[in-house]
């Protein structure tokens, strides 16, 4: 990737709380067409990354933008609107603040807050004062977007199209960078993944590639009437994870997929299953599981 | 339910610093209660003083003791000081005839020390008096002593006061009549005058004179001339005569030969008719001899006639006699000049003279109309003592005065607590308005949005300024109305309360917004407000007075927004009087904290 793609790049960044650090030198780059998620435990210094970057929270060492900072959208964790404007006020006032050049009847329409432009912004649900939060952030037309745990509190759809929209905006040539707590999104929009762990960067790269190094199992449950647990069979790329009254929960490894799902397949058969869940293994838990190192 | 106040308790304790707020609240009142009651025993009251005399210092001093004294040139400057708060008390002392006057000059924000200060003045006047009592006492026994021989001599001082007067009048009779002499200066003028008159026509004569002489001289030479060709004419006539008696000669000669001719020639010839006609010819030449004989003869007895050397020596000697007078006339001239400048210097020293005269006249005339009244008020006073040594003392000299004016005119008793009401609603609205919005625009994240979009930290201050000013300043502004309206402002004076509202507003507000720049949430927020309104209000005189702490509490209380913006009301609202120094002192605090808060606000951490 060229040098001239980098947007931002962050070396040494350190954040104090009083005495408490919260970054302990961190470094990273974002560059253009590139959707980099941030993710880590809590208190491992996720939203403190974005906020220092955006210059909200003094810190040391060196961020910078190869883009103007006007051009940079920030969507917090809460959303930060007017709660007793209406949603066509807030976006009125917004977009005269920064000369907003967005046609923005498209994203009302896309995220579906056409029919509450005259209700105010307190009655809005929560996802629709998210989307809302998104909208205004949108207004400056930014290169770069920094997104905190964008799809809290939205529902399915609203996250797809959330997810929808992510994708066409980094096709766009254009950068994304989010923290998120959910399953799934990391590997779903994001290209590259930097996991945090008290302050420092753990891990950086393709999520999958994190995926694969972390080698973490699926998780399958095979449910059905087990008050009497059934005779286990000798299972080769399987591993018991626990026996409950009304499912039995198995591990296989990321490597040996196929021959395990075969494995417990004939299993479920052999008992007279009701059904079975396949959990797949995403980064957060890896994170959580403390395999990703 | 133990457990319950076990949760509670722990989760008291861990509200950081709104709980700290809580915990030092008592402290902080009590740094600023203690020493305030402290300092009740150290008051030192700040006196603004004009005492143009320095007779009437003494009096004045008298308050040295527990005031600290300020000397102003002028009055004005006295209340202005005791209106903008930063004088307790004015005095004003100045002389009303003989009798020292003092003016107390006392806000209604300051009633302890205008009650010492005109204690300590009524007190010094009494002891001066008292002071004054005593020795009139230990003298009056000597006065009474020495009256009777007073009452003698002042008898004997009567008598020759009259005398005096008589002599003084005397003197004035007898002094010289300035006035002759006046005339004198007149008469000389006019004969300066009249020299001049005569000069003139002298001087006119003369030139007649020189005319004449010259005329003279003219004919004399006329004559002269006139001498000269005579001769030559004589001789010229002379020779003629000579000629025309030798032609004469011939022409009888001629005659006689033509006679004989005649003789000798026939009458019938023609010769004859020739020489007779030659012979008529002839005798008419003759006769035209004899005419030009007879002319020359005539002339010449003319000339012998005329006395031109006669003439000539009759114009020369008319000549010589004028020239005579002409010369005298010169030296006459001369003469009547001398006189004149005599008689100009002799006019010039007598005028001077005059003058003196009449300055002496009037100086003697000033100083005997002098003596003369005082003799009358030595008489009249002589008059008074022989009256008062008769009937005993009839006059006290006037005793100082102490007088006492508000500088605040309170229609109503309430007028006081009007203004410090406005003050105080001000202060509570300006500091919790910003302090309440800021939280809640923190709180809904706006401060983060409008800082992601790069608003600058001076903009969002001042835009927020804007409105809390305008709509703080309205809501105060209906209290202020409200006061004109119901009398307990007077309503002459609203346009300058409405002026001080508006910049203490200005004042008020960029305080509150430094205040909720630099709090973290709406409670600390709230709970910063309310602690900082107790001190202001403990600060602001109401409760303790203000002349009664010590000087470096005396400075804080002074200092605070709700003494300095209650002190800027009731100057403007009840004396109409809009102080240029809390003016100055308001606009600048403004300008400064809502730099101070732009800079915090820059500064705080947002999420």
């Amino acid at each position: 990737m060229p040098v001239d793609d980098v947007v931002l790049r962050v070396k040494g960044l350190h954040v104090r709380y009083g005495r408490r650090e919260i970054l302990k030198g961190i470094n990273f780059d974002l560059r253009r067409g590139e959707a980099l998620g941030i993710v880590g435990g809590n208190g491992s210094g996720k939203s403190t990354t974005l906020k220092a970057v955006l210059g909200l929270i003094p810190y040391d060492g060196v961020v910078r933008w190869s883009v103007p900072l006007e051009n940079v959208g920030y969507v917090p964790q809460r959303p930060a609107l007017y709660l007793d404007f209406t949603v066509a006020e807030n976006i009125a006032v917004f977009s005269r603040l920064v000369r907003s050049p967005v046609d923005v009847d498209p994203l009302l329409e896309y995220f579906g807050l056409k029919p509450f432009l005259s209700k105010p912004a307190r009655l809005l649900s929560g996802g629709y004062q998210k989307v809302l939060n998104l909208v205004l952030s949108l207004l400056s037309d930014p290169q770069v977007l920094l997104l905190d745990e964008p799809t809290a509190e939205l529902d399915y759809s609203m996250r797809e199209k959330l997810m929808d929209f992510l994708h066409e905006f980094v096709r766009s040539g254009r950068a994304v960078m989010m923290v998120t707590h959910v399953p799934g999104e990391v590997e779903e929009v994001c290209t590259r993944t930097i996991v945090l762990g008290h302050g420092k960067v753990i891990a950086e790269g393709p999520p999958d590639r994190i995926l694969e190094q972390a080698n973490l199992p699926y998780v399958v449950r095979v449910y059905g009437n087990f008050e009497i647990p059934p005779p286990l069979p000798n299972f080769k790329n399987v591993e018991l994870s626990r026996v409950e009254g009304d499912f039995i929960e198995l591990r296989v490894s990321y490597s040996s997929l196929l021959d395990g799902m075969e494995e417990i397949l004939s299993f479920a058969r052999s008992v007279g299953a009701d059904r079975i869940v396949l959990e797949e293994p995403d980064i957060l838990r890896a994170v959580e599981m403390g395999v990703v190192k | 339910m133990l457990k319950i106040a076990d949760q509670h308790g722990k989760f008291m304790l861990r509200q950081g610093k709104a709980l700290l707020l809580i915990v030092l609240h008592p402290f902080l009142v009590g740094i600023i209660l203690y020493p305030l009651l402290a300092s009740l025993e150290h008051p030192a009251i700040h006196v603004a003083a004009y005492v143009p005399d320095g007779t009437l210092g003494k009096y004045v001093n008298s308050i040295v003791s527990f005031a600290h004294i300020t000397y102003f040139s002028d009055p004005s400057s006295v209340s202005h000081r005791v209106l903008d708060g930063r004088a307790d008390v004015g005095i004003v002392a100045r002389y009303e005839g003989n009798a020292p006057y003092f003016e107390i000059v006392s806000s209604p924000l300051r009633p302890t020390a205008a009650t010492l200060v005109k204690s300590a003045l009524q007190l010094s006047l009494l002891n001066l008096a008292g002071q004054a009592v005593g020795e009139i006492s230990t003298s009056f026994q000597r006065v009474l002593s020495g009256l009777s021989e007073a009452r003698n001599k002042l008898q004997q001082m009567g008598e020759s006061i009259s005398s005096a007067e008589l002599r003084i009048r005397g003197i004035q009779d007898g002094l010289p009549d300035v006035s002759e002499f006046q005339t004198y200066v007149d008469a000389m003028g006019s004969y300066e005058s009249k020299i001049d008159t005569y000069a003139s026509k002298i001087k006119t004569y003369r030139g007649r004179i020189r005319d004449y002489i010259e005329d003279l001289r003219e004919i004399e030479d006329e004559l002269e001339l006139a001498k000269q060709s005579e001769g030559s004419l004589r001789a010229e006539l002379q020779s003629k005569k000579l000629e025309l008696d030798y032609a004469s000669q011939q022409v009888l000669s001629a005659e006689n030969d033509l006679d004989a001719a005649l003789l000798y020639i026939d009458e019938n010839s023609e010769a004859y008719d020739y020489v007779r006609s030659a012979q008529q010819r002839l005798t008419a030449v003759g006769s035209a001899v004899d005419d030009a004989r007879g002319a020359v003869s005539t002339a010449i007895a003319y000339l012998d006639d005329t006395p031109i050397d006669k003439y000539l020596a009759k114009v020369r000697s008319t000549r010589e006699s004028l020239e005579e007078i002409y010369d005298d006339l010169g030296r006459v001239e001369d003469d009547l000049r001398a006189t004149k400048a005599s008689i100009a210097a002799q006019r010039s020293e007598l005028s001077y003279k005059l003058e003196e005269l009449e300055a002496k006249e009037q100086d003697v005339n000033r100083n005997i109309s002098y003596l003369l009244q005082a003799l009358d008020s030595a008489k009249r006073r002589l008059d008074g003592a022989l009256l008062a040594l008769n009937f005993g003392p009839v006059s006290v000299e006037q005793l100082p005065q102490l007088r006492y004016r508000e500088v605040l005119r309170i229609p109503k008793s309430g007028s006081n607590y009007y203004p410090f009401i406005i003050a105080l609603d001000v202060l509570m609205v300006g500091l919790l308005l910003p302090v309440v919005m800021r939280s809640r625009e923190r709180d809904q994240g706006i401060e983060t949005r409008l800082r992601v979009l790069r608003v600058s930290p001076v903009s969002v201050v001042v835009g927020r300024y804007i409105v809390y000013v305008s709509f703080v300043f309205l809501q105060a502004l209906v209290v202020l109305l409200l006061g004109a309206a119901t009398g307990y402002l007077p309503f002459s004076y609203i346009s300058n309360g409405v002026v001080a509202l508006f910049f203490s507003t200005m004042f008020v507000v960029a305080l509150g917004l430094l205040v909720a720049s630099a709090v973290s949430n709406v409670v600390v927020g709230f709970m910063t407000v309310v602690l900082l309104e107790v001190i202001f209000v403990l600060l602001s005189g109401r409760l303790v007075p203000i002349e009664l702490m010590s000087p470096t509490m005396r400075f804080i209380a002074s200092t605070s927004p709700l003494a300095v913006v209650s002190a800027f009301m009731e100057a403007s609202t009840l004396v109409g009087y809009v102080s240029p120094f809390l003016l100055a002192v308001v606009l600048g605090s403004a300008f400064v904290l809502v730099l101070a808060s732009a800079a915090l606000l820059s500064r705080s951490q947002l999420g």
